[in-house]
Parts: C-alpha cells; structure tokens; sequence
C-alpha cells in the first residue's frame, strides 16, 4: 500500500527532478509564508504579483491580503490593464486542481477569474498544490479529473519551466513559457 | 506535399540519400540521433502492460472510424465549435483560407503539426498575404531556413548548432553567439511578439476524445499554451484517426507517447482544450473550429493497411531506423519520414508521391520492435512494395462519388456545415479493396533471374551442382576478406549487396563421407 504521503513525497521528487523549486509539505500558514516570500523574491525589481480572482486554494490561505500586507503590486484579471501588465508581471501565482507523482506534473484549469495567461506570460511562476490532490499515476489523475464534474475549457498540465530539445537534442530552458516554477505543497 | 527547400535534393531517395551521406555538417547532426536510440525500448521495459493497451485502443478506434467520428463532432457541437469535414488537403485549406479572409486575419502563430505540414498550410496562408509564424523553436529555424522539417518531434535535427546560429542570426541582422541559452532566449522575445500580436492560433491534435470532445495538443516549449489561449481564434487540423473514444484513454496514451517520442515520462505542457472560451472567461479563443482532415486515410479502413492509421507519431520508429539514422529526414523528400514516412507517404497521396520510398529500407524490423502502437511497420512495407509495382493509388476508392464542394461561407459558431449526416458522410469516397495486380508485372531481369533460379533448384541434382558451380565461381571473382563484392552482369544487384564466399563443402557432402567412413565427427 501506498499511503498519500509517500505518493506526495514521490511527487517533490518528481518534480524537483524537472527543475522545479519544490516547499513542502506545509501547514498553511507555513505554505503562506513560503507563497509571500517566494512572489517578494520574483518581484525584487518592482514588477507585479499576478494573482486570479477565486481561486478557492489562494483564497483559503488568504493569499491577497498576505501579499498587500507584504507591499507587493498585485495585478488581478478585473484590471483594465491586465495583459499588458501581465506581459511585464514577475510572477503568476496559481493553484493546481490535480497534480501526478509518476510523471512529475500538475493541472490547472481555466475559469471565471483563472485565465489561462497567469501561469504563462510571467517569467516565474508558483503554483500551489493540494497534498489530497496527487495522485500516484497519470492515468488515475485522467480519471480523477473526469469524474470530478464537466472539464475546463483549458486544462493545462505543466511538468516545469519550459523547455526545449531542439538544439541538438540537448535540453535548453525557458523558451516561451515561465522559466522559473516553484511548487508549493500544502499538507491537508 | 513539396514545396520547401530539402538540404538534399535530388530526384530519388537513392539521389537524395548518396547526397546526404557525402554531407559532413549533415552528418555531425544525425549523430545527435544516439541520444534517442535507445527511448524506444523505454515503454517495453518500464511498462510493457502499455503496448497492448494502446495497441488495443487504437484497434477499437479504426474498427468503427466513422462511428467515432460522428460521436466526436456532435459533441464538439455541443461545445461551440465549429467543425469541417475536410477530403482533401484542398478542401483543408479553402475553408481555413476562407475563415481567416472572412475574419480579417492578418497574422497567424502555429504549433508543430504533422497535419499541416502534410496540407502545406503554412505556405498557403503566405501566398495570400497572411504572416504564418512557426513558434516550435526546431520548427521556427527550418521556416527561417525555407526548409521543412526533418523529423516529427525534432524538426531541425538536420542542424548543427552552428547552422542554428547562423540561420537566427540572419533574422536578427546581428551576430548571435553559438550558445544554446542565449539562441533560446533571442527566440523567446523575437516570438513573444508574434504572439500577441496574433489574431488566429492553428495547432495540430495529438488526440482528440470522442466523449468530451478534448483536443489534446502536446509541447515542451509552451508555444501550444500561447497557440491556444492568447489569439481570438483558434483552428485545430485534425487527421480523422486522431480521434480516441475516450478521455480516460489518454491516460495511457499520453504517457505511452512522450515515452516513446524522448524517453521522459511527460511533456513539460499539455494543453487539454474543451470548447472555446467560456462565458466570464477573459483569455482563451472566442472561436474554435476543428478541420477534420481525411486525404486518403478512411479508404485504409477494412484493408492491410488500416493498421497503419494506430500510428501515435511518436517518432521513434525514425530513431531506430539505420536508414533514416544515416540520410535523415529531407532524403524522403515527404512531410513524412522515417519507417512511417515510407508507408504513409505512397498512401495518404493517393500513389502519387514517395513510391520509392519503400524500397529504401533494408526490413531489419527495428521500426516494428520499437513501435509501441503495434504498427508491423516491417510487414506493411513488403506488402507495399508488391502493390507498387502497379501504377496508380495503393488503394483504390470504390463507388467514386465526387468531394462535396468545400462549404464557404461557414455556418455560425457551434453549427458543423452540414449536420444531421450519415456515418462518413462529408468525405469523399467510401471504403472498399485493395488493388492486387491482376496481371504480373513486366519482365525485368531481376524477374528472369529469379524465376530461373526457382526453376534451376526445384531439381536436387540441379541443385548441389549449382551450390559446387557457386563455390568454385566465387573464389574466381576474387572476394575480400572472404567477401564477394562484385560479379559479371549482375552490377545492379551487387552494388548494394555483397554475399560470403560459401565455406568448405556442403552438409550433404560431409554426410555422404561419414557414411562412407571417410570422415568421422
């Protein structure tokens, strides 16, 4: 038998191995500390916080006012300038809805007030995910998810930072999407 | 399927391949090839329960093609999208043509695709004014280039890393470094641009689930994500057999493919799309229309070579192949190349291109061994070597009803162009057989020849007279090394081919001796 906590530790190992920056698992205050100090880092040179409105995960742990009391910028999909701030943000903080230890990725799904942009157009991106959300394979995260009500119109899997093998096969990041991913395990 | 720059032309594969391994830059690249050699035997060894399982899904998926598709369409209606049934690469790319002049398209961004590379849309879009922009890094150098890609997944391997610089730094008007990291992130600005600047995004599908109607489109870099989220339109080209029955079968789909394609367990991005955007929603596309694209495939369906329709483009039956590891994937002159290429070129153009393809490989079975869809990749190619020999398609329509015209102007959003339809309904011909020569080909000496030879030895003392003749005719051809590379009248056949020189005497012989106490062993 498996127990959640040796699949969870397979998937920081998974995704460390995929050039994440991997914290957990957390209480959450703990994983709110870590969020705040992880989006202060990405933001040094006074660029914004890109933060979804709803988000049910951000806004249990009480992201937004940890991050105003913390005095970062915060850029919210209800701004009029959200895309061309997104395109010079530092960093988009996301939750996951499902997430895989096996492959070593974890699933974000669109909705009112989660674009599909926050987790791509910044160069970093941190992403908070449920310890009773890994599943131990990939097939039962496709299972899990379908049987969890209708599919986002995006579901996006991400492994880690972009990459590419298309110089001369060897791996080279940070292509089109978010060079930096740091992944942030809350214990629940 | 022509119409870009090959790094080695030439008028047959043989040309092309005699071009390509006298190239040294070419060379160097292929070598980049062993680090792939051996991803293929990944599946089989950490997972071997895959194989059969995809196999298995994709048999049920061919058995009832039509039935998938129609199941597919209805609920990509459901969601909003439009959907086209598309014949031909023609019909492909009038309608999507059409849509963009109609939707004011100026600049399109593109996701690797195998499909619209088979229907030249790229070059299509160019010819009429729209700036087509390749945003997998592998497939944005070869466009620079004003080549096609060389391989599925790797679309530059024919490029060394110099040639890579050279070719960036022409598009930048500066010297770029011969660096991976700082080539990368030159390109990652330079594509930024182009991708918020985009009013359409056209991906291919890896898969598509009949049940929710998900496209599924698989990437490393995240030029899929920015392809279907940030332009207000986005069209999928969609091959008919990428449909799958379900969304769980990705479950050991995806996997089974990325495996089999790099050896890692996972692509770094899935982009799993259910509908166009949603209302409330701020980014995603306001429209999605899916092109179904036939060209010559449903008419596989029910012969030997509907198996070939399973094919996951994975590519790693091109990573084992010694021939396509030796001339690369511009010697095929095809959108296609390696094992498959050779296959699926002659088919899907209806005979008119890549007939020589097949006749380019050596039947080794590597391609067979590392195919984790099952594909007899080694067998399909025997076969088609036979039913070349006639000219014309491999597999012949049968009731040959006209394409219907491509439907332009499209229908609203969320109306296919013509629904309720009949199973298969929409494309152009119905299943039927496969030709068999009915007659035998001309003689040709190779013909002659063997047809003496099955004579000559249907006669036991014909027989061990020849094997006596044959060995005393080889020492006089004076072989090297014990090989025999050449022989009077028989060029064509020995150039490629060199055979031993047979040892001592005959099984047969050594038996009569030892019966006759002449020898003992």
């Amino acid at each position: 038998m498996t127990t959640q906590g040796a699949v969870t530790d397979a998937f920081l190992f998974s995704m460390a191995a995929n050039q994440c920056a991997v914290f957990g698992p957390n209480s959450p205050a703990v994983a709110l500390d870590v969020i705040v100090e992880r989006a202060r880092e990405h933001t040094a040179d006074g660029t914004a916080v890109a933060l979804p409105i709803g988000d049910p995960t951000l806004d249990e742990l009480g992201v937004e006012a940890a991050l105003l009391a913390a005095g970062v910028t915060l850029l919210r999909p209800d701004d009029a300038d959200w895309y061309s701030g997104l395109a010079v943000a530092g960093v988009g903080i996301t939750s996951s809805i499902a997430a895989v230890a096996a492959t070593g990725n974890v699933a974000l799904g669109s909705g009112v007030g989660l674009p599909r942009a926050t987790s791509l157009l910044p160069p970093a991106h941190v992403c908070v995910v449920r310890a009773s959300q890994v599943y131990a394979t990939f097939a039962e995260a496709i299972s899990g998810l379908l049987h969890a009500g209708p599919l986002p119109s995006a579901l996006t899997w991400i492994g880690g930072p972009s990459r590419t093998g298309d110089l001369e096969m060897r791996t080279t990041f940070g292509v089109h999407g978010p060079k930096v991913v740091d992944i942030v395990v809350l214990a629940d | 399927m022509s119409g870009k720059g090959l790094v080695t032309p030439g008028p047959t594969m043989k040309a092309r391949s005699k071009v390509a391994v006298e190239d040294p830059q070419l060379q160097a690249a292929l070598s980049n090839l062993d680090l792939r050699l051996f991803t293929a035997g990944v599946v089989q060894a950490e997972h071997p329960e895959w194989k059969d399982r995809v196999a298995e899904i994709r048999r049920e998926t061919l058995a009832d093609l039509d039935g998938w598709i129609d199941k597919l369409e209805a609920k990509l209606l459901s969601l909003g999208v439009v959907v086209h049934r598309a014949a031909t690469p023609e019909e492909a790319r009038a309608y999507i043509l059409g849509l963009a002049q109609r939707e004011g398209v100026r600049r399109v961004v593109k996701s690797k695709s195998m499909a619209t590379e088979e229907i030249d849309l790229g070059s299509a879009l160019e010819a009429v004014g729209i700036e087509s922009i390749e945003t997998d890094l592998g497939e944005y150098i070869v466009q620079l280039a004003d080549e096609r890609p060389s391989h599925m997944i790797t679309p530059a391997i024919h490029k060394t890393l110099g040639q890579i610089a050279d070719v960036l730094s022409k598009e930048a008007g500066t010297e770029l470094p011969v660096v991976r990291e700082p080539l990368t992130a030159w390109a990652r600005d330079k594509l930024r641009e182009k991708f918020v600047a985009a009013d359409m995004g056209i991906t291919g599908a890896n898969f598509v689930a009949a049940d929710t109607g998900t496209i599924v489109v698989v990437t490393n870099e995240g030029n899929g994500r920015f392809c279907t989220s940030l332009p207000r339109i986005h069209v999928a080209v969609v091959p008919v057999e990428k449909v799958v029955p379900r969304f769980e079968d990705l479950g050991v789909l995806l996997p089974t493919l990325v495996m089999s394609a790099t050896g890692a367990k996972m692509s770094n991005y899935l982009s799993m799309v259910t509908g166009p955007r949603r209302e409330g929603e701020i980014d995603g596309p306001e429209q999605l229309h899916v092109v179904l694209l036939d060209h010559n495939r449903r008419v596989l369906l029910g012969t030997p070579y509907e198996d070939m329709l399973g094919c996951i483009r994975c590519g790693a039956c091109l990573n084992v192949c010694p021939v396509y590891r030796t001339v690369g994937g511009h010697a095929y002159d095809s959108s296609y190349s390696g094992p498959m290429g050779k296959i699926l070129t002659p088919l899907v153009t209806g005979g008119e291109e890549g007939r020589d393809l097949p006749f380019a490989s050596t039947l080794c079975g590597a391609c067979t061994e590392a195919c984790p869809a099952e594909i007899p990749l080694a067998d399909l190619l025997v076969r088609l070597r036979a039913d070349l020999r006639t000219p014309g398609p491999v597999v012949v329509p049968g009731a040959q009803k006209p394409a219907p015209p491509p439907a332009l102007p499209v229908g609203p959003v969320g109306h296919s162009d013509e629904h309720p339809r009949k199973p298969g309904e929409g494309f152009a011909t119905a299943v039927t057989r496969i030709t068999v020569p009915t007659r035998r080909a001309p003689w040709s000496q190779r013909r002659m020849g063997f047809d003496a030879w099955s004579r000559l030895w249907a006669h036991p003392s014909a027989y061990r007279a020849s094997l006596r003749v044959g060995r005393l005719g080889a020492k006089a051809l004076r072989p090297r090394a014990g090989w025999v590379q050449r022989a009077p009248l028989l060029r064509a056949w020995t150039d490629t081919r060199d055979v031993l020189v047979p040892s001592g005497p005959t099984f047969r012989e050594r038996w009569a001796a030892r019966e006759r106490g002449e020898e003992r062993w």
